[in-house]
């Protein structure tokens, strides 16, 4: 397990290198300049030539890009990610404090689609055709209907404004419960459309499972019913709606960027798009880089839980 | 209140004009259409027939193990047991307490495949001690596992303490198989019930099946109902025969007497369309013309007509009763003195 | 005695129903053509054709429903609540919403479905023709997917939209661009599984050249999940759409798209909470475009249910 893990890992390398590569030269051809957005017009009007290159000698920002992003590169093998060019203030202390809210974002909503979507499929399959299977399947395909947005500003309505449940976004003071009070929502807003995903992955995978013939031979023991699907069923199925774990992180984590605006949370996700409008490149680079790894070692989640649940399963 | 047989001699399980429907796809196919026989103690009754004449339907409805859309429309299941009264296996809740109870600890299945009638996620101790647990209520955990591995060895499973732990795909075909009657038998099941058990294995290893399965007969006194559709195994493992067609069972009788001296018309053709050991190149073998009817179209009478060389206009209009040609052995055909009459 | 009476539940009652009706010989002549009998039974997938053409003809024939222009404002009438003169009031800028709402939803179904299909284009014919072919191409191009599909989408459009600068055009070459990627990975999956068929050895045994055995023969297997996909992802490019809308990365403000009309209430992401009150202004556009995604779903589901052979018809 541990040989497997520490191959794919140095497996990844490559394509971190070229992804970061086609990231940092997408940055580069961004139309406009840089400069623009770090010294205000008027200033820049009054700036010689020999001002404007000095400001950008200070900033890194002259000699070739190949230069400048091994540059880059290397700093980030030493832990330093650069400074921002807005403000100066080093990313990696400021990716610090933003990265845990959108790890806690993503994880929550990562736990509650899972934990219900399986909970909703399972209840699903087991009265396959009834009312409550009908209804379940027609609330999940009107989730993967509407935009996250949207559910978004639907819930903040319902439950901030009106009934008053939840406050409106930010993250919470401190405490345990403040904390859970205010992820909640975004997390539930961000998760609902993975949450339907989930529960139709679920029933299908329960009803494939309830057909099977050892589900015969349990009975045949004489099990009783409950023992059956759980133990038997469920067991099962279960199994290749946990390991698409892996797949949904990075489908959160593009979300996250859509509610953490909706919900002001203060997460990577809008300190991205800010950073994209004004080519801010240190930040783009950093951000781009962990979604990307995470993207990556996502996929090797999925096979190292494969392995852990599946003993048909060797991992070569 | 509902008759009960009585009970004569060493019957365990008397089936009763059995009927029974399937519903899948808002249809409705009568897969059963009045089944009777008579499982006795420590004899092996082997059912034959083609495939989808109902074979495995009679042994799923026994244990009430039939799919959601399907039902008993009407007959009897009497269950003898030891000591007690008898039961009505068909008028049992389906998987209620009762039947749970006879399951594996009175009746006991095997099923055909056993890579699949197996948990994969499961080891095979486990899924032994599953069904030890369910019936032999109170033992310690170690004392569960001890038996398990003693089934095991029972069987023949060799190093079975370290086969405990294993899974099932880890196990070679003859050895799952092996492990799935341990399991059928861990609880000295009165009756075994093997649907098609060794149709999915080799010869030699089938062959090593089958004495397994007779030694179970003398040691415990199992009565065996054993579902196939080889007439070499028929010959080789049965006391009694039941032959089935189309949902029905044409011929019902000893061994001997089947083998020997076929009264139904199918019986004869089938026991003509197997090549015999020994009796060289030249032997005639017919195959029975025409083909398995429709389900939903089936013919008006005796299923078996179109394609019967005995037929005559009453087997058109209706299916023929059981006749008891003598004690013990029944046929359901009119013609069957002629059948009987025309020899080898 | 160990009797007990079987009771008769409402399943009894069904199976009695059918066994009587089978005994008439009344149920012999149904539906044969099974995909046929699945799809009409299929009372979602029917519902949704009827949504998804109740509002292409709303949209596309938008001049028949409104008599107002998109994008004439009148700032006189600006923000005026639903009336008989406007079915669903004037926005900001005094221009009539139902108006806006039908042009609008011409843009985005273009949108969605024209990028869902090339997106197809590519990646099915990419798919069946090098995954067919194997080599070193399908090596190379396996990887460039990978690549594509290690980015989490969002990121990826956006940074191509920051490059390009946004646009109509540019979104649907956008979409494209991150779409093909997917189904050319399912096209090839699929090719390879029936690439062992014996068919397929019996085609080249007999001299047939690649391009033909690809889509000749090949194609049409493949194009039951195809399909499905493509109904599927023009959903999904629909409402990412709106999403780059309200971020403030999607179609240009002047043009309007259901997505451009419902980020009035945000401010590229963040609420305009005293702008909620406007109602009219947002959740009607909302509520069509549910609908209509909504509408797609039902049909993609009832295809991929209908061409499933797993599936007991």
């Amino acid at each position: 397990m541990l040989n497997f893990t520490l191959r794919k890992l140095l497996g990844m390398i490559p394509m971190l290198l070229i992804i970061t590569f086609l990231i940092y030269l997408g940055v580069e051809l961004m139309p406009g300049d840089v400069i623009d957005f770090l010294i205000p017009m008027d200033q820049l009007a009054e700036m010689t030539p020999e001002q404007v290159q000095a400001f950008r000698v200070a900033k890194g920002l002259d000699g070739p890009m190949i230069v400048r992003y091994f540059n880059w590169l290397k700093g980030v093998c030493t832990g330093d990610l650069g400074y921002s060019l807005q403000n100066n203030m080093p990313v990696s202390e400021l990716m610090a404090q933003k990265l845990p809210a959108t790890i806690e974002l993503s994880l929550a909503a990562l736990i509650i689609s899972t934990v219900l979507g399986i909970l909703l499929g399972v209840i699903s399959a087991l009265k396959k055709g009834k009312i409550a299977d009908n209804v379940l399947t027609v609330a999940g395909m009107i989730g993967v209907a509407i935009p996250q947005f949207l559910f978004g500003i639907f819930c903040i309505i319902l439950f901030c404004l009106n009934l008053k449940w939840f406050p409106v976004g930010q993250r919470g003071d401190g405490t345990l419960l403040s904390e859970l009070h205010h992820l909640f929502l975004p997390a539930f807003v961000l998760g609902i459309s993975m949450t339907a995903g989930v529960m139709r992955y679920a029933r299908s995978s329960m009803l494939d499972s309830m057909n099977r013939d050892y589900m015969k031979t349990a009975r045949a023991k004489g099990l009783p019913e409950w023992k059956v699907n759980m133990l038997h069923g469920f067991r099962v199925a279960c199994t290749p709606v946990m390991v698409l774990i892996g797949f949904r992180l990075p489908m959160l984590i593009s979300g996250s960027i859509v509610i953490e605006n909706i919900f002001q949370w203060p997460g990577v996700g809008r300190w991205f798009t800010d950073a994209v409008k004004t080519q801010n490149t240190p930040i783009i680079m950093s951000v781009g880089l962990f979604m990307v790894l995470l993207v990556l070692l996502s996929s090797l989640l999925v096979d190292i839980l494969t392995a852990a649940l599946d003993p048909r399963v060797k991992l070569s | 209140m509902e008759n009960v047989e009585t009970k004569k001699d060493d019957v365990v399980l008397r089936v009763k004009d059995l009927h029974v429907n399937f519903y899948t796809n808002q249809r409705c196919n009568k897969v059963l259409r009045g089944v009777s026989f008579d499982i006795r103690r420590g004899r092996t009754l082997c059912v034959v027939g083609e495939s989808g004449c109902g074979k495995s339907v009679t042994a799923n409805s026994i244990l009430r193990l039939l799919p959601e859309l399907s039902r008993i429309e009407s007959g009897s299941i009497t269950y003898y047991k030891e000591n007690g009264e008898p039961v009505r296996l068909d008028q049992l809740e389906k998987n209620g307490k009762q039947m749970r109870q006879l399951r594996g600890q009175d009746i006991a299945i095997i099923f055909q495949d056993p890579m699949t009638a197996l948990n994969p996620v499961f080891t095979v101790g486990y899924q032994i001690e599953e069904m030890l647990r369910e019936h032999k209520k109170g033992l310690t955990k170690a004392q569960y596992k001890q038996e398990a591995i003693e089934d095991l060895a029972d069987m023949g499973i060799p190093a079975p303490e370290i086969r405990y732990g294993e899974y099932p795909h880890q196990f070679s075909g003859g050895m799952r198989q092996r492990s799935m009657i341990a399991m059928g038998m861990s609880c000295d099941p009165k009756i075994l019930l093997a649907d098609e058990p060794t149709t999915a294995l080799d010869v030699t290893i089938s062959a090593q099946i089958f004495d397994l399965m007779n030694e179970l007969k003398e040691k415990h006194g199992t009565a065996i109902m054993m579902i196939t559709h080889n007439m070499g195994v028929v010959a080789e493992m049965a006391d009694e025969v039941a032959v089935m067609y189309m949902g029905n069972i044409v011929e019902y009788g000893k061994v001997e007497d089947i083998f020997t001296n076929p009264t139904h018309p199918y019986t004869k053709a089938l026991l003509q369309s197997i090549p015999v050991l020994g009796k060289g190149k030249n032997q005639k073998l017919e195959p029975i013309r025409g083909s398995t009817p429709d389900p939903f179209h089936r013919p008006k009478g005796c299923q078996f007509c179109p394609r019967c060389d005995y037929a005559c206009p009453q087997c058109e209009e209706e299916m023929p009763p059981e006749e008891w040609v003598k004690e013990g052995h029944y046929t359901r055909c009119f013609n069957y003195k002629e059948v009987m009459a025309s020899g080898k | 005695m160990t009797n007990t009476k079987v009771k008769r539940t409402a399943l009894d009652r069904q199976m009695d129903k059918i066994r009587d009706m089978e005994e008439s010989g009344k149920l012999s002549t149904h539906l044969t053509n099974r995909t046929l009998r699945k799809l009409t039974s299929n009372k979602l997938a029917v519902l949704g054709v009827v949504m998804f053409f109740a509002i292409c003809l709303l949209c596309f024939g938008a001049p028949l429903f409104t008599k107002y222009s998109p994008t004439a404002f009148a700032l006189r009438e600006k923000m005026q609540a639903p009336s008989l003169a406007h079915i669903c009031g004037t926005d900001q800028m005094g221009r009539d919403i139902w108006s806006r709402m039908l042009y609008g939803g011409r843009i985005s179904i273009v949108v969605g479905l024209g990028s869902a299909l090339g997106a197809a284009l590519i990646g099915v014919t990419l798919g069946m023709f090098v995954g067919y072919k194997g080599g070193w191409l399908d090596n190379l191009l396996m990887k460039i997917a990978d690549i594509f599909l290690s980015f989490p989408q969002m990121v990826l459009i956006i940074i191509i939209v920051a490059l390009v600068g946004q646009s109509l055009q540019n979104l649907i070459v956008i979409f494209i661009l991150t779409g093909w990627p997917s189904m050319y990975r399912m096209a090839r999956s699929k090719v390879l599984s029936l690439k062992e068929e014996e068919f397929v050895q019996a085609l080249r045994a007999f001299g047939i050249s690649d391009l033909k055995i690809a889509f000749k023969h090949l194609l049409p297997n493949t194009l039951g999940p195809v399909v499905v996909n493509i109904t599927l992802s023009t959903a999904m490019f629909i409402l990412q759409e709106a999403s780059l809308s309200v971020l403030g990365y999607g179609v240009p403000q002047e043009i309007a798209t259901w997505g451009n009309i419902i980020n009035v209430i945000t401010n590229s992401g963040t609420i305009r909470f005293d702008w909620l009150g406007y109602w009219w202004m947002w959740l009607p556009c909302s509520i069509m475009l549910i609908l209509f995604v909504l509408s797609i779903n039902f049909i993609g589901d009832g295809l991929r249910d209908a061409s499933d052979p797993n599936q007991i018809g």
